[in-house]
Order: C-alpha cells, then structure tokens, then sequence
C-alpha cells in the first residue's frame, strides 16, 4: 500500500519521535509512506489568520506537487491533516477559490485538479490495514496497559471523515487490536489549549488540567495521542501545572504509533524512539519491554 | 461598533478546535468566521497587541523566509517579540528550551525548501492582482 507522506514541520523538529515511530509501525504494516520531495509548511492555523487566498495557495502547492503521484496523502500530524483537507474540500466545492487558487500556482508551473484524498494514519491503519493484519503482527500484546486515547480536536473535527466528530473510537479499536485496554475518557476529542499555551497560558493550562485530571481519575497508565501539538501540550506542562494547581500529575504521554512500535517488539530506542520523553515511561513499558528481550533470545 | 468587535480577544483565543462548528444547528462555519475577524483585526490595525496575533505575523515570516517551520526560532522570535509585556514570557520559554535540550529533543539548524522563491513568486503575482488585502497593505511599507 503506497501513500505519498506529508510529514509537517513539527514532526521533523520537536516531534521526531512521532515520525520515527510512525514509519516504523507503517513499516511493519506495509504501508509505504513515501514523503512528498520539497514539501512546503500547511500553513497550520497561523497563516489563515493572517491571509486567506495565500494560506490556500500554501496547502495547495503541497497538493498540486503530489498530484502527480495518484495516491493518497497520508498524514500524521492533524494540524497538516485538517488544513490540506479543508484547502482539497474548499478548492473542490468553490469554483471561484480553485481559479483563483490555480492562477496563482500557475505562475510557478504547477496546477491542482483535486484528484486527491487527504488521510490521516490512523484512519489508513485502522480502515485500509484493518485488524487481521494489526493483529497478526503484535508480538508483545500490551496486556494489562490501560491507555487514556486522546484524539484531541483536528483529527476528528470537522470534517469527521473516518470517525465521529465528538465521540470517535478509531483508537480504542487499534488499542485493543494490540492488546491494550482504553479507558473510558469523555473528554478525548476536547482541546489541550494548542497554541495557547504559549499566547495565552492560563487559558490552556485550564484545558490541560482538566485533561490531566480526567486521564488520572479514569486510572489510565498513559495517554495515547495522535498529535504532536498535544503531546508537547499534555507532556511538557505538567510542571507548570503542578505548580499552579498543587496536583501530583506525573502521566506519560505517548504517540499512539510508539505502543503500536511496542507491541509489535521494534527497538526501543532506534524505532520505537522512546528515551526523549519529560514524564518517564520506564514503568508503563517495562514488563513490554521484556517480552521483547524474550523473544529475540 | 466594528472597533469593539475587533479590538477584542475572542477571535485571538480561537484554537480551532472546531467545536462550534461541528456544533452549529445553522451549519454556520464559526471557526472560519473567526479567522476572518482575525484577519480584519489585522487590517484595520486593531489585533497588534493581542499575543496570538503576533505569533501568527511571525510564523507567516518564518514561513515565507524558509517554507518550513523552525520551532525553536518561532518560540524564540516571538519570546524576543513580547518581552517588554510579557518578561516572564521569554524565561518560561528558554526554561522549556532547555529541559527538551537535555531531552536531545531540540533540533539544529534550519532547512529552507527549494521552492522557496516559488513562493515569492506568488506573493508578488498576489500584490500585483490586489488579491490579498494584508499583503497588498504589507507590501506598501506599512500597516493601515
């Protein structure tokens, strides 16, 4: 299965471990991600809140680039996902946006058709690989794990292509197809204050306790995400948090991709690309970690 | 009227999380109704001192310097950017910085993409056209 891969800024500065895991799971998957050549930035949410037409054009030459290839774009950062699917869905409906859209690419060679589909890895392993073929490749069942699944707002919203908009399970279904168990957690598909965090802290680290605080009451050992804004988000400012709130929180958060890594017995450290996180997980990954050595004894 | 609705800060606190927009009876794209208040903000003048809007005009210029971003230079720029209202900004952000260090999380150096001057192209068609008001008042030497 071949997808042409959009990697986003993020994953290739302070989110390497997402990438590392990510292409290391698909691997074992057989799914190709085969990155897009001189990729530029989506345009996140920044860019829209500046200047429109250009923010359209910015996603729009990543697509016209992989146009030519004839597969699906395959992301794993939400933020690229939900900005180059709502620039595909918009060019696509309105006609005056993609001429003017095409105008401008048009000065540098290129052209957008709107021939593609822009997907996000979850969706690709959950609905293309499916649970025959997740399960038949986990090595170390991650038995016992309980995972708080945290899906946070643009992997779902608003387009809610693969999952519901509100109350997605997508995740909870890959958790358990690895032998995880996912607990109950009401607030997965709330947000963690993206940005904010830096423009406005107190406000986000309101969101960020109360997602703290709901992973801690419903006994999860970690949250799983699909976001590299909300790992840094829920991960990096426990500190801060403790220190505000008076709490204790000390929860691992991982990418969704590092427990897929994890069961299917990849390296820690070179594919499962565990040893940079701020929260130690050594506890949570111990007895996994185990039935890996085991096996390759 | 116009003055209190863009000198205020709910557009600068929208993260896009899409809520309200999923949410709307009336299929009323609320986020995207945000982003245009933010982009009039801007347009008139009236969001220079909302933190949000700042970050957002130096991504664009990282953006359009290199094609990517680079983080840890957006988080810097900015923490420069505000330091005079916000002074305990800039430490949190060099103390973040540096606990992702020892982490060997932070990257070096800054990729810029070969099709950056592609995307200069494309401003100047767009000035050229009139298409987009910020950048078109940019490109004049100054905001309205």
């Amino acid at each position: 299965m071949d997808y042409t891969y959009f990697p986003g800024c993020s994953v290739k500065g302070l989110n390497k471990s997402y990438e590392i895991s990510a292409l290391s799971a698909s691997k074992v998957l057989g799914v190709n991600l085969l990155e897009l050549n001189d990729w530029n930035c989506c345009g996140a949410t920044a860019y829209m809140s500046i200047y429109e037409l250009r923010a359209h054009i910015l996603a729009a030459r990543n697509l016209a680039l992989a146009e030519k290839y004839n597969r699906d774009i395959a992301t794993i950062c939400p933020a690229c996902y939900v900005v180059l699917d709502k620039t595909n869905r918009y060019i696509c409906e309105n006609k005056e946006l993609r001429e003017n859209v095409n105008a401008a690419l048009g000065e540098i060679n290129l052209k957008y058709y709107g021939s593609l589909k822009v997907r996000h890895l979850l969706d690709i392993i959950v609905n293309d690989v499916g649970e025959e073929a997740v399960k038949s490749k986990v090595t170390a069942p991650l038995k016992g794990l309980k995972v708080a699944p945290y899906y946070g707002c643009q992997t779902v919203r608003p387009f809610g292509a693969f999952d519901d908009k509100e109350n997605p399970q997508t995740m909870e279904q890959l958790l358990r197809w690895i032998g995880a168990e996912p607990v109950k957690f009401p607030l997965k598909a709330k947000c963690c204050g993206g940005m904010q965090r830096v423009t406005n802290e107190e406000a986000a680290l309101k969101l960020i306790e109360r997602l703290l605080k709901a992973a801690s009451r419903s006994g999860a050992d970690c949250i799983a995400t699909a976001c590299p804004l909300c790992q840094m988000n829920l991960e990096a400012s426990q500190d801060r948090v403790n220190s505000i709130f008076g709490t204790h929180y000390s929860m691992p958060t991982l990418y969704f991709t590092q427990l897929l890594g994890l069961a299917f017995g990849r390296p820690i450290e070179s594919e499962v690309a565990l040893g940079q996180e701020l929260v130690a997980v050594d506890k949570i990954i111990e007895p996994y970690k185990v039935s890996v050595i085991k096996r390759e004894r | 009227m116009v003055d209190r609705v863009l000198k205020s800060n709910t557009m600068w606190l929208c993260t896009s999380c899409y809520l309200c927009t999923v949410r709307c009876p009336a299929g009323i794209k609320i986020t995207d109704f945000m982003y245009e208040l933010k982009r009039l903000a801007i347009e008139y003048g009236l969001g220079e001192h909302q933190g949000a809007a700042i970050l957002a005009k130096t991504f664009v210029e990282l953006v359009n310097k290199y094609g990517r971003i680079p983080e840890m230079k957006l988080m810097a720029t900015y923490g420069m950017k505000t330091s005079k209202t916000k002074p305990g900004k800039l430490l949190s952000q060099a103390m973040l910085g540096l606990k992702l260090f020892r982490r060997g999380r932070l990257p070096l150096g800054v990729e810029t993409i070969k099709g950056v001057e592609d995307l200069h192209k494309i401003d100047r068609w767009l000035v050229s056209k009139k298409m987009e008001p910020n950048l078109v008042e940019r490109s004049k030497g100054g905001e309205k």
